[in-house]
């Protein structure tokens, strides 16, 4: 019973760590500025590409998972200050940027690296319980997922960024005439929202196999059997 | 020369879309007055302190604050360099609590900006009574309050008020009045502002200037700001 109970938690565990580290960085751009970011799964691939290119130049995994976040961050902020920033307040305008910008992105990989390349191996072994065995590393990402909304509440509740953040988003004007730098803000809440879809890339690079996101969804209609999906979460496996 | 003109506004043109309101807009204020600017709807005020705040752009003429042209500036650079802005309708931040409200405007005060969130409650005790209540579910006067403490706590050197009297009722209106008159006397803040109501006008103003079509036709000085003249200029 204890195995089956376990068995629940856990699925629970790993859909609420996947659910939360791929959204978070997507409610905060759009929370904050408005912006459905299209391109958000671009920066999560960005993530991933860094951490598996990193760990195979040698860089200890987590530092290299630490590395993409970072990276995907700054693109962000690029990102930001290149594109969005001129698209406040056009939904529809930023919508399409940010789509454009998705497409660009996903075919130039796909040009560069190719349709695949090789993963890097799930870390942290297994362990069992009852007649299931579970993977260790999916426990690691929920608690990633938890750290990251811990940090989040702190982040926008606790600091002089997140008091000065919240007042940009309820009203930017007034935040603004009583001396914020709304510019600074938002391309900083951007970095912020890339910088957690890398770390989401980061985090699930070595449980999947990379394959660009066009071709992903081409495979999952094709597949017989798309659960097996690269990037979907796997359900715990009864031993033969 | 040093001069005690705190700002000066020469030939202001301003607008939205393709319409001009402010045409020619031309005044000045010296260090610690309290000066209304008063006329009928309509007639471009609250443009005026928008324009002057920098939250709407100028098209033509200039704004000097403390002898520094500022009329490129931002609102965000102006807001820095001294000027405090009280909006028409408030504009408090409204899922934030009291105290974070003040703590927008003390955080980004600056080092230089004095941070005076026990000044603040001193003149507005309701407040700190309040201090953990969301802002969006306090009443029309206390918001008043609020928006005038959270300007207050970044100390500037001018004050921009438009219309804080505007939708409160009378004994909260008062207490306004007195203490934008302490903040004048006790940390020498020049206020300017815009008010339809002519109790507030005849409590506080030193001076007034008159609106008209988009332009300051007039001022009153001294005798002049009188219930007679100020109401012959809100009705006429």
């Amino acid at each position: 019973m204890s195995a089956e109970l376990f068995s629940v938690f856990y699925q629970f565990a790993d859909v609420f760590a996947f659910l939360i580290l791929s959204a978070a960085g997507l409610a905060i751009v759009f929370g904050m500025m408005g912006v459905i970011n299209m391109a958000h799964g671009e920066f999560i691939m960005c993530g991933a590409y860094v951490t598996v290119g990193l760990v195979k130049l040698g860089v200890p995994l987590a530092l290299a998972q630490g590395l993409a976040a970072v990276t995907a961050g700054l693109i962000g902020v690029a990102v930001e200050y290149l594109i969005v920033r001129r698209l406040y307040k056009r939904p529809l305008d930023s919508l399409l940027a940010t789509w454009g910008l998705s497409l660009i992105v996903t075919q130039s990989m796909l040009l560069i690296v190719g349709s695949s390349i090789t993963g890097i191996g799930t870390p942290e072994g297994s362990f069992a319980i009852g007649g299931y065995t579970f993977s260790t590393y999916r426990l690691v990402l929920f608690a990633c997922a938890v750290a990251v909304l811990i940090g989040l509440y702190i982040t926008f509740m606790k600091t002089r960024f997140g008091v000065i953040a919240r007042a940009t988003m309820q009203n930017a004007a007034m935040a603004k005439a009583l001396g914020a730098r709304t510019g600074r803000i938002y391309a900083i809440s951007f970095g912020i929202g890339a910088g957690l879809a890398g770390l989401c890339g980061a985090l699930y690079a070595p449980t999947m196999t990379l394959i660009r996101w066009a071709q992903r969804l081409w495979w999952k209609v094709s597949s017989p059997s798309w659960s097996a999906a690269p990037m979907s979460c796997s359900a715990p496996r009864r031993p033969p | 020369m040093p001069t005690d003109r705190i700002l000066d506004v020469s030939e202001l043109w301003a607008g939205y879309g393709a319409t001009p309101i402010l045409q020619g807009v031309s005044m000045s204020v010296s260090r610690g007055e309290i000066v209304g600017v008063i006329g009928r709807n309509g007639v471009g005020k609250s443009t005026l302190m928008r324009c002057l705040i920098g939250l709407l752009e100028t098209w033509r003429g200039t704004i000097t604050f403390m002898e520094k042209d500022v009329t490129q500036l931002q609102a965000d650079a102006r807001a820095r360099a001294g000027f405090g802005y009280i909006p028409q309708g408030r504009d408090v931040f409204p899922q934030m609590s009291v105290e974070e409200n003040l703590q927008v405007g003390e955080l980004i005060g600056g080092p230089e900006g004095r941070k005076l969130p026990e000044l603040v409650y001193e003149y507005f005790p309701r407040l700190k009574e309040r201090r953990r209540q969301v802002a969006g579910t306090m009443s029309g006067g206390e918001q008043q309050q609020l928006a005038i403490g959270r300007a207050l706590i970044g100390n500037p050197a001018l004050m921009i008020l438009d219309e804080p009297s505007e939708g409160i009722q009378p004994s909260i209106v008062q207490h306004i009045c007195d203490a934008l008159k302490s903040f004048r006397a006790e940390l020498g803040t020049t206020i300017v502002f815009v008010e339809q109501n002519l109790d507030t006008i005849l409590e506080i103003a030193e001076r007034c200037y008159i609106m008209e079509k988009g332009k300051i036709t007039r001022s009153l000085a001294g005798e002049e700001v009188n219930a007679d003249s100020v109401r012959a200029q809100l009705l006429l």
